[in-house]
């Protein structure tokens, strides 16, 4: 504070006559203080309430969902890596499941065909969705027209 | 400085409590706590959403706002520190905002010779140039160093205050405030036929 220029006397009139004095009068403490007070009656009644679980749920969502989707892309990005090594050192990928149970799905089988390259994208597909079948697309786009 | 509303009788144990004892109290949903923070600082408050929007409808709306917006964030402020600099931030954030927004209303004209009753033609002639030529000085100053002048200037705050309620550094604030007034200065100067000696 001692630092701070002195104020300006003439400056201050002038700035006072611009922009004028607080029109103190003409507010309405009472309806403020009123008003205020209605619209804080819920945020007050929440804060005696306390914070239910699926509020703090919600509020940790906001960060575990950016972080497990941050977690996903980095694993996703790693196991790429670490197959393309697997590939420059010829070795097959299914060697690496080769003691996995024997009833591993055909999705799985088909997953990983497609992150370590040995299978086009579209078999891909056919594998996880199931091939595209012509009638069907006949009959959907026929029903559509009707 | 502000003349503060008058007072509706708190109870003495709610006059009497400080700041953080209050805000404790809010923390945990007490209706005559908030109440007293509003009573305390709603004439302050006042007036700075007035310097910096200038409209007495507008400065009314933005302080209920403004302790509505204060109560949502609590919970996060610390109890340690005084209420009034934290709540005054909020006013000058949303205050400065809002103009950003051109959301509010123009400034309310000063009702022409209204503070200088009496005064001769050529005087009142002059009083209108002096006028214009604030008008024209103050547009034309940045926004904040408007308010910072308006502020320290017309309410008395101090230079730390201020810094306080636009996150600045006091340095920065004294910096402002000495642009501002030279050009102000410099305004007035042909007028008074003097020179700036801050």
């Amino acid at each position: 504070m001692s630092d701070d220029p002195m104020r300006d006397p003439r400056l201050s009139a002038e700035l006072r006559r611009v922009e004028g004095d607080l029109p103190l009068e003409r507010v309405d403490w009472a309806a403020m203080r009123r008003t205020a007070a209605e619209r804080a009656a819920l945020p007050l009644a929440r804060l005696r309430r306390g914070r239910a679980w699926w509020e703090y749920a919600a509020g940790w969502a906001r960060t575990a969902v950016p972080a497990a989707v941050a977690a996903g892309i980095l694993l996703a990005a790693v196991l790429a890596r670490g197959n393309d090594s697997s590939d420059s050192q010829s070795v097959a990928p299914s060697s690496a499941v080769a003691s996995a149970p024997a009833g591993a799905s055909a999705a799985r089988d088909a997953l990983e065909s497609a992150v370590t390259r040995n299978v086009a994208e579209r078999g891909f597909v056919d594998a996880v969705v199931g091939p595209v079948d012509s009638a069907w697309l006949l009959e959907a786009v026929a029903g559509g027209e009707r | 400085m502000v003349a503060e509303p008058e007072p509706e009788s708190p109870s003495d144990a709610e006059s009497s409590a400080s700041d953080g004892a209050l805000a404790t109290r809010v923390q945990r949903g007490d209706a005559a706590a908030f109440d007293e923070l509003v009573r305390r600082y709603m004439g302050r408050a006042f007036a700075v959403a007035y310097r910096v929007l200038g409209h007495r409808e507008d400065a009314e709306d933005l302080v209920q706002d403004a302790f509505v917006a204060a109560l949502a964030n609590i919970e996060r402020f610390d109890v340690a520190r005084p209420f009034g600099p934290w709540l005054f931030r909020i006013i000058v954030n949303r205050g400065l905002n809002a103009r950003k927004a051109r959301a509010v209303r123009r400034t309310e004209a000063v009702p022409p010779g209204a503070s200088a009753p009496g005064a001769s033609p050529q005087g009142e002639a002059e009083r209108a140039e002096i006028r214009d030529r604030f008008e024209v000085a103050l547009a034309a100053l940045p926004e904040r160093q408007r308010v910072i002048v308006r502020l320290f200037e017309l309410e008395g705050f101090s230079s730390l205050e201020i810094a306080g309620m636009l996150d600045l550094s006091d340095g920065t604030v004294r910096w402002h405030l000495h642009r501002a007034r030279r050009a102000l200065r410099e305004a007035l100067a042909p007028l008074h036929g003097d020179d700036d000696d801050e």
